[in-house]
């Protein structure tokens, strides 16, 4: 069972882990009190699973999965009657992307924007909110937990051709929201 | 290599090496065309102005009483 090196790895783990465990739980809910808990309750949950856990996956990976399902059920029941998180299909995927590029494969519009970064914060938010859930999950996870691109495929289960698709899809939809200069 | 395949292999080529004649027609293209080195340029700066929207250094002051917290929780747990 759970003896004292068992103990003192996991202590490891919460010191190693918590910062970024807590700021991802902050970026999702935009709630500090709130996070706090849900990492707390991640790392109990992690504790009391632990022989669940069979070095498949790196412990940060492991600890970010039990973050995901805690962040989601906390989502799931703040909004009882919302529609839950679903994935986007290849249909509608091609739909919302259809405007992008004409036939031959050319972008179809240049209103081309220079994007500096500074500018781009304001509108960052509301046009991440904007893209289809498991996208701006991939991004985030690419960007924010800076995942390496097969950590994501795994947890996401996502071929490497699915992985850069949507990365590209994501990256072209972003350029487009942000750089439309009218209100969103 | 139009538009579409230009930009699909800056972020294809992450995950899969691009073949000698890619790279060449890559090449060929971002040298000819504005906007898709407009659009490399941005898939970079995307990356790192997601990373900065989260920074937030009050945030590092509540990891370390947070830390306590939860070794103590755990200690609790694993009394008798």
């Amino acid at each position: 069972m759970k003896d004292k090196t068992a103990r003192s790895s996991f202590n490891d783990w919460v010191n190693a882990y918590t910062g970024e465990l807590l700021r991802w739980a902050i970026y999702k809910t935009g709630d500090h009190e709130l996070s706090q808990d849900i990492v707390q309750d991640t790392f109990v949950a992690a504790w009391q699973g632990l022989d669940g856990f069979q070095n498949q996956s790196t412990p940060r990976t492991w600890l970010f999965s039990i973050l995901r399902r805690k962040i989601a059920d906390w989502f799931r029941s703040r909004d009882r009657d919302a529609l839950g998180k679903e994935s986007i299909s290849e249909e509608e995927a091609e739909t919302l992307f259809q405007n992008h590029f004409d036939a031959e494969g050319r972008w179809s519009s240049a209103d081309f924007e220079n994007n500096e970064v500074e500018e781009m914060e304001e509108k960052l938010q509301l046009c991440l909110e904007k893209l289809p859930d498991n996208w701006r999950d991939v991004l985030e996870s690419k960007y924010i937990q800076c995942m390496k691109a097969d950590e994501i495929c795994q947890v996401f289960g996502l071929s490497p051709t699915n992985y850069w698709q949507i990365i590209h899809r994501t990256k072209v939809l972003m350029r487009s929201c942000l750089g439309t200069r009218e209100q969103v | 290599m139009n538009c579409k395949k230009a930009s699909e292999a800056i972020e294809r080529r992450e995950v899969q090496a691009l073949s000698f004649a890619e790279k060449l027609s890559l090449k060929w293209h971002l040298l000819n065309c504005s906007i898709c080195r407009a659009h490399a340029r941005f898939s970079l700066t995307i990356g790192a102005a997601i990373r900065s929207s989260q920074l937030d250094a009050k945030v590092q002051a509540l990891e370390n009483t947070l830390k306590k917290r939860i070794q103590n929780i755990i200690d609790e747990t694993t009394k008798d």
